[in-house]
Formats: structure tokens, sequence, C-alpha cells
């Protein structure tokens, strides 16, 4: 990271400052839901970046918040044992999902993503003895204390989806800056290219997979332990939707465009709650307004600004 | 690798965000005025608008009709009542976010709210560590328990109701035996489902037929086709929607069908007959029943009227039930004298009796919930004669 | 379980399958020529049964006029949504993406704050049932049905026969080179819309008698289209036919048999379908 990294200090300083200006529970909230979906979307990114646009993201972060809630709560594990477990195991299935679907490409894969996800959830559904069915699991526990820390209040919970972010991000830096992603991207630009110069495009098609589908299972754990209840609701066919909208309104050429769009469409609801009865109509022109004006995203915004067209795939 | 423009750009951006987001969402400083607010989560846009605009017509009703008497009278002084609604879009998720601005931003103490038990079930861990009275609907068993004593329901649900249906269609038609459940694929649906299965046992009803339909499903007839096989003496489909309920009874009737349909729900009867058929549903037996008619009180009336006064004709039919949200809620508050949610919870748990405009009310539910938190109301019967409610019956279903 | 409950199996089947078809031909149409996901192609049908239901029931028009007109209104706005919401994006594969989420949002939500939340009815044509081999079936069906068969067969003969219907397929195969022998791409385009929107306001037309109308049959209309046009192939119009009576079929004998699992049946044969053979039934590659 060296010296570069330092310029981002301000902003993360900021972020960490924030509890100690405010502790209204009502911003915290908005912060951490942006985080959850920072870290999900995160995920979508790196499956984008190899060519492949997920419709099934949701369906990784309900394993993932359905893995941890029943190791801590059937199986007795603590939250912070459960909670990279779910993670995993996310990406277990994540790899089993796959191996068989990733060679197929374009929108054949997206309606793949968006089957399995509704399996998945229909699975959850006609499992309630295990899965709680549509009534959800309720009374999920808060992350047990740590360094005496007790996840009593929202301030705890805000520093673990801070510090759960901040790894995503820089996991996410090095793999854009690394050899790994330098093949990620090469695969989209021309996977048949990469596999003429020699490139397994399916290893590195399914560890980008894989590894967007931990972060989604980590952001579904988080999600369950924070809200202490979890529902097949909370991962439907829309929240998918929503996870691929965040990364394109953010923008999927940059690291910083999965927090900015997930920031930005968090934003966007709360102050619409003015319009009442309008807003998902209010919704959608931002989304169609954001398109033509941003067509690569909100981080093209100063590039635009300047006069800049960016060509965008 | 962001070069110098971009860099301090986003720099300049974070902190004019920053200060923007804190301005907006930092909490109002001013102090309330004679007005006391009232948080409301209801499903306003998409599936379910029906009933949550429904139920936003029938505490509108009340609203006004206590301002216009001046307000809600708390010790010496009275309060306007102001309701802040938010929609929950029929899912846990937005219901869950509209529950902590009302909660955190608006300071609200009570919220009324929502028909869907997972929006209630994401907000019960945020209303009830805040100690806030949360009167809400929805069928789940789970939303009353007695770790939750802050939430009260406030409508019955097809566990009350059909306690008081299904003998009702035991005894007038004794030739009975056999009944087909069709109920929607969500949360609802399965609720209701356990609920008919155990009371339909109760009365000695044996269930011919128990099937889910995919939401979204207009067309019945593959479902149909192996219902009537089994020969039901009557088919209730208490959990579907009420556009689906039409589809179901006309299809069934196109089928052949000659046996008797029921809903333990309310119905508009002017939609119902338009979607099904007026032919095809003489005879369905539904939970409305024709304010004005038979069971009529003054209560009812009166609301009859104010609803005509705010929305016009025609009137809608499902609100009334909705009215003891605020009814209840006024009546609680004015009887403590206190806008303390832990008081009011005190009076609402110790009243014996209330008075509704359906007449007197209580709440019950000890055995079967184990908290006595859902509320008892008469459960009305009517049946489709010639396109119009005819009021066949009433009763109190014994509070479990 | 007789003759002539299997009949009805079967007859139910091919109801269901047809009213697959006509949502979904419309959707495939657009994928196979524009290469685009049109989410908005629900909300179409939408649209068509409540410009149905205005005409029928507020205007006093006939209602098989009303599905005339229904059928142009909507191509219209397929047209006007074209013009102005896909072209610019064209050639941009996820900000189209978005752009078509986004008018299916917008068109419901609009729908919605313009028409309310409650259930409207069109006042059925025919009434009563028939009796085929023993299986019922109303006469509003049978009226559905038979209307299905003549927009497939008279938009397979366009397709296959019509030089404007060549044009498209020209399109569909290889949009350069089409535009090197001199077929607009633009107006190609223009076209495909609005038959597509013609094709889904009339199913929304013909649908609305028989059952309902409100703002959200968008979404399950769109999801059903996806499942068909996938199984079919994405593109195809005889994939779309096959995909939404295969469909049909499956749902049908699902739900009389099987129960509530067939909910999950539709998803398991697109996993299957496009494991195994990507480009559907009747696709190319």
């Amino acid at each position: 990271m060296g010296k570069r990294g330092l310029t981002y200090l301000t902003p993360m300083v900021a972020l960490v400052a924030v509890p100690a200006f405010t502790q209204d529970p009502y911003l915290l909230n908005l912060l951490i839901t942006t985080g959850i979906w920072s870290t999900s979307v995160w995920g979508v990114r790196v499956i984008m970046s190899t060519g492949q646009l997920t419709l099934g993201h949701a369906a990784y972060m309900a394993v993932g918040a359905y893995a941890s809630t029943l190791l801590t709560m059937k199986v007795g594990l603590s939250f912070w044992l459960a909670f990279p477990l779910a993670g995993l195991i996310s990406s277990f299935i994540a790899l089993l999902i796959g191996y068989p679907t990733l060679r197929i490409k374009g929108v054949y894969f997206s309606i793949i993503t968006f089957a399995f996800a509704e399996i998945i959830r229909l699975i959850i559904v006609h499992w309630p003895s295990l899965l709680g069915g549509f009534g959800g699991i309720a009374n999920i526990p808060a992350p047990s204390s740590i360094f005496s820390i007790s996840f009593t209040s929202r301030i705890p919970f805000y520093y673990l989806i801070l510090g759960i972010s901040l790894l995503t991000y820089l996991v996410m830096v090095r793999v854009d800056k690394s050899r790994i992603g330098k093949i990620f991207s090469s695969i989209h630009e021309s996977d048949t290219l990469a596999e003429s110069i020699g490139i397994n495009i399916m290893k590195y098609k399914v560890t980008a997979f894989c590894l967007g589908c931990f972060f989604a299972g980590l952001s579904g754990s988080f999600y369950a332990h924070y809200f202490n209840f979890t529902s097949p609701e909370f991962f439907t066919i829309w929240q998918s939707i929503y996870c691929l909208i965040f990364a394109i309104v953010g923008g999927a050429g940059s690291v910083w465009g999965p927090p900015l769009g997930s920031l930005f469409m968090t934003l966007v609801p709360e102050l619409l709650r003015v319009a009442r009865e309008y807003e998902p109509v209010i919704y959608a022109i931002i989304l169609i307004l954001i398109m033509f004006l941003l067509p690569g995203g909100l981080i093209t915004l100063p590039d635009r600004l300047r006069g800049k067209q960016k060509k965008v795939h | 690798m962001m070069r110098p423009f971009r860099k301090s750009f986003w720099n300049r951006v974070s902190i004019l965000g920053i200060i923007f987001v804190l301005g907006v969402f930092f909490p109002p400083l001013y102090a309330a005025q004679k007005e006391f607010k009232i948080g409301a989560i209801f499903p306003l846009s998409g599936r379910g608008a029906t009933w949550g605009m429904a139920a936003q017509k029938a505490i509108t009703v009340k609203q006004k009709e206590v301002n216009a008497r001046g307000g809600l009278k708390v010790g010496g002084d009275t309060y306007k009542i102001e309701i802040v609604w938010e929609d929950d879009k029929y899912n846990a998720a937005s219901g869950r976010m509209a529950a902590e601005k009302l909660v955190n931003r608006d300071r609200v103490k009570f919220i009324l709210g929502s028909q869907s038990s997972a929006v209630i079930l994401a907000v019960q861990p945020i209303s009830e560590p805040n100690k806030i009275l949360f009167l809400v609907n929805s069928y789940a068993k789970e939303v009353l328990a007695p770790d939750k004593p802050y939430t009260f329901r406030m409508v019955l649900t097809s566990n009350e109701i059909l306690q008081g249906m299904y003998p009702w269609m035991t005894k007038t038609y004794p030739n009975l035996k056999n009944v087909a459940l069709v109920e929607p694929n969500d949360a609802t649906g399965w609720s209701i489902e356990k609920d008919c299965k155990r009371i339909a046992e109760q009365n000695r009803l044996q269930i011919g037929f128990s099937q889910f339909y995919e939401r979204g499903t207009s067309d019945f007839y593959p479902l149909l086709n192996k219902l009537l096989v089994a020969k039901p003496d009557f088919v209730d489909f208490t959990g579907a929607a009420p556009g689906d309920q039409a589809l179901i009874v006309k299809q069934l009737r196109e089928l052949g069908y000659k046996g008797k349909t029921f809903a333990g729900t309310t119905i508009d009867p002017t939609d119902f007959c338009k979607i099904a058929g007026v032919q095809n549903a003489e005879g369905h037996i539904s939970n409305t029943h024709d304010l004005l008619g038979a069971y009529t009180t003054e209560g009812q009336k009166k609301y009859y009227d104010d609803y005509i006064a705010i929305y016009g004709k025609p009137f809608d039919p499902v609100t009334p039930k909705y009215h003891t949200y605020l009814d209840i809620l006024v009546q609680a508050i004015e009887k403590s004298g206190s806008l303390d949610p832990t008081k009011v919870k005190d009076v609402m748990e110790k009243i014996d009796e209330w008075l509704t405009i359906f007449g007197p009310a209580k709440f019950g539910g000890k055995e079967y919930y184990g908290i006595k938190r859902q509320i008892i109301t008469p459960v009305y019967i009517s049946e489709m004669i010639n396109g119009n409610l005819v009021n066949r019956g009433t009763m109190m279903p014994s509070p479990p | 379980m007789t003759l002539s409950f299997f009949i009805q199996v079967f007859v139910n089947g091919l109801m269901l399958g047809l009213t697959y078809v006509l949502i979904a031909s419309g959707f495939s149409l657009i994928y196979g020529i524009m290469r685009l996901l049109n989410f908005a192609h629900g909300e179409f049908y939408m649209l068509g049964a409540f410009a149905t239901y205005l005409l029928c029931e507020h205007l006093g028009v006939n209602y098989f006029a009303a599905l005339i007109l229904s059928m142009v209104i909507i191509a219209a706005l397929g047209v006007v949504v074209y013009r102005f919401f896909f072209r610019p994006f064209r050639d941009q594969h996820d900000p189209s993406l978005v752009i078509a989420l986004a008018i299916a949002m917008l068109i419901g939500g609009l729908g919605l704050l313009i028409f309310g939340e409650k259930d409207k009815s069109v006042s059925p044509v025919f009434s009563g049932v028939i009796k085929v081999f023993g299986a019922t079936l109303s006469q509003e069906r049978m009226v559905v049905i038979l209307m299905a068969i003549f927009l497939m067969v008279a938009l397979t003969l366009y397709i296959k026969f019509s030089k404007t219907g060549q044009a498209m397929r020209a399109v569909a195969q290889d949009r350069e080179a089409a535009a090197l022998q001199g077929i607009g791409v633009d107006s190609t385009f223009t076209l495909c819309m609005a038959i597509s929107s013609a094709l889904a306001g009339a199913a929304g037309a013909l649908l609305a008698p028989l059952f309902f109308v409100n703002p959200f049959l968008g979404m399950h209309a769109v999801l059903k289209a996806l499942v068909v046009v996938v199984i079919g192939g994405l593109g195809s119009i005889p994939g779309a036919i096959a995909g939404g009576l295969l469909l049909g079929f499956v749902e049908s004998f699902g739900n009389t048999f099987l129960g509530d699992i067939t909910e999950i049946l539709g998803f398991i044969m697109v996993m299957i379908v496009l494991l195994f053979r990507p480009q559907g039934l009747f696709g190319h590659g």
C-alpha cells in the first residue's frame, strides 16, 4: 500500500471518528447498512471483473446469513468463528455451482445465477424445521463480547463493519493490482485471447466467483447478527438485482465503485421518504438519470465534469 | 491510482457529503408542540398495498375524528394526533429501515404496524428493547410472545376468526364433512393453513385436500382439477389475496363445483362479484359484514358517515376492522392519563373491556400465545346473495 | 381418476402454456434481435390490460376494438421507450440492463400511482363453458386459445416471409453484415420493439377479462417470460412457443400431481437447460 495508501487516510480517519461526533443510532444504522452492502457489492465487482454478471448474489448472502445463524444458535459456536466459516461455506457452495456454470457465458450465466438464487430461496422456505421457513429465524444473538467490548449498543457494530469493509477493500485493492487481477481483466476483455496465451480461464473465473461469494457470505452473516433476525424475504431476486445495480451505479471500473454505489443507493430511499407514495417512481428516475449522465458510474463524476468521455463496456 | 485532480475532487466531495449527511440527518432540535406523534409502518406500495391503504384510511378516519374534537386529552392538556406514515413495501428490510427512522429520528414511542409478519418480527428487536408500544396486525403466531410485552395485535387472525366461523358452518350445514384448503405459498398462507387444519379437526371436519399455490398465479385450473377429485363439501381459501379469491370462486364454478365457497377474511362485494361473476359468487361465505345491516351499531354508522365525508363513495368494507388500531390506543392513553408507553401498556393489560365500533372487545390469548395481547372482537359471517352481503351471524370467539 | 381428468390436465396445460407463449414471444423477439433483456416487458403486458380496462369499462368501447387499440397504444409506447431510453445505450451492456430495470420500476410505480392498488375487472364478453372430450373449458378461455394460436401463426409467417421480417432475422444473425447489406438497423429495432410491445399488449388485453387487472401484474409476467425463453431458446419464436407450452404442461401436471413443489420445477428446468443446452431447445448457440 505504501505512500499512496496514506492519501486515503482522510476519509478513513473521518469514518473512524464519526461516533465521536454523533451517536445517533439512525445515522449509524445507515452507515452500517452501507457497509454491509459495500462488502457484498465488492464481491459482485470482482465477479464482474472476469466478465460475468451475477444475478444471484443475494443467495450467497443468504447462505452466509443462515450458516452463521445455525452455527451460533444450533452448534453453539461463537460469532467470531461462525463469521469466517459463513464466508467459507458461501464460497464452497459457489465452488460447487461455479464449476459447471462458469463455462457458460454472458446472459446465460446471469440467468443461471438467478435460477440458482431462486432455488436456494425455495430450499430455505421449504425446510422450516431447520431454516425457519417464511417466518425466518428470530432472536439471533449479537456477536459475543471481544476484548471486553460487548455488542449491546450500535457503536461496536459500526466499528466491526468498518473493519470488515476495510479488510474487503484491502483485499480488492490487492487483487486489482496483482497478477491475478490483471488476468481477470484480460479474461474480461477477451477470454478466447486469454486462453490462447495459455491461461486456464476456468480456474480464474471460479476463483473470482468464489472470492466474490466469500464476501457475500460475510456480509450475510453480519446482517443476520446485526438485525437479530433473518428470513428468506431478505434475499430475494430483488436484493440480487440491487447488488448489481449498486455495482453498476457506483462504477465497476474502480474499487471505490461499490462503496460509493452502496452509499448513494442507501441514502436515496431515505432522503426520498418525504416523497411518500412517489418514492418508487423518483427512485427509478434517479437510476435512469445516472445511467444517462454517468454510464460509467458515480466514480466517473470528476472525469465527466472535466469533459472527458470514458469508454464504457 | 488517482491523479491529483480526482483525489482532491473526492476529498472535497467527501467533506461536503459528510456535512450534508450530518446536517440532514442530525435529529431535529425543536421541542414538540402540543402534538403527539405516532409512527405507522404499512405496505403502501407494491403487493400488499390494498391492505396497507385500507388500514391507512380507517386510521385516518379516527385521527380526524379525535383532532376535530380538539385532540387527545392527557392530564390537563390536549394533543393533536400526528401520524408519520412509512412504507414497508411488504418486505422486512424496508420495514426495519422504516422503524429505524421512526424510532431514532422521529422519536416516536408508539408505532402502528404492518400486515406482514416478517416486517413485525424484524422490527421487534428495535421496538421491544426501546419499550415502544407496537400495535400490529399479521397472521403469524410468533408475533405475540411473553418476551414481547409491548406488542399487541389489534385485528383478529385466522385463529380467532375460524374458531367462530367453522362451528357456525357445521351447525348451519350439518352435512358438511370434508373441506379443501387452498392457500398462497407465503408466510400468511402457511400460518392460515395451520390454523385451518387445526380448527377443522377440532370441529370434526376432514381435510380432503390442501395445497399451496405460487403467488401471482391467476389460472387455478390445474390445482382445482385435483381439488375436485376430493369432492369437498366446502373450499376454504382464507389466505388468498382478494383478487385471487374471486378467481378461485369463478374457476371453481366453471369447473362445475357445486359446494360452498368460504374465506375467513373481509372482501369488497362489488369488486369480488365483478371479477368472479355475480352468479358464481352466489352463496360465498366470508367474514365481511354490511356495516349498516343487521349488526350495525351507532359506532359503525358514524364510521360509515365519517368515511364517506373524507373519501367519498364507494365505501370500502375492508377498512372498518382497522379502526381498532387508533380507537383503542386513544382510549388507552386517555385512561392512563399518560403518554408513557409503559403506563399505556399497563392500562391495556389491566382493562377488561374496551368499547369499539363493533361493540365490546377485550384482549385475550393467554393460553394460545402465552400472553394476553390478542384483541377479541366480534366475528361476522355473511353470505353473498345476488351480489349483496347478507349478514348471517355474529359471535365472539372464545379467547384461547 | 378418469380419462376426462387427464384430458383436463392436458387442456389446462395447453391454456396455461399459450398464455405463457403470448407473454414470452415478444420478450424473445427483443432479445433475439436487439440482444436486450427487456425487463419492462411485463409492464407492457400490465399496461395492455389497463388500456383494455379503460377502453371497455370507462369509455364503453367494444372489446375487440379495445383489443386492437390496446395493441396499437402499447406498440406506440414501446417505440417511445426504445427511442428515448433503450437506443442511447444500444451498445452498452451494463447500463442497458440498469435502464431496462429502471423503466420496469418506473412504469410499475406510475401504474400504482395512477390506477390505485385495487383489483379491476373487465367485463367478460363470453360466458358459459364447453366440454372438450369430457374436459371443461370456459368459452372465454377457448377464445384466448384461438387468438393466441392465430397471433403466433401470424407472427411466425411474418418473420419467415415478409421483407421486414427477414430483415429482422438478418439483424439478429449478424448486425454488421445486415447493416452492410443496407438494412436499417435502427428502423428494424424500432419495428421489433413495436411488434414485441404489441404482443405484450395483446396478452394483457386477452387475459384481462379472464382474470383481473392491477399494477402488480408485470413482475410475475416477466419472470415467467424469462423462464420460457431460456428453455425455448433466447431469440427464437418457435422456441418461445415450445418453451411456453412445455412450461404450461409441466406446471399443469405439477400442480395437479406434485403439489406446491411445482414452483421450483420451472427453475430446475432452467438450470438443466442452461447446463446441458444453453441455447435452449430451439436456439442457435
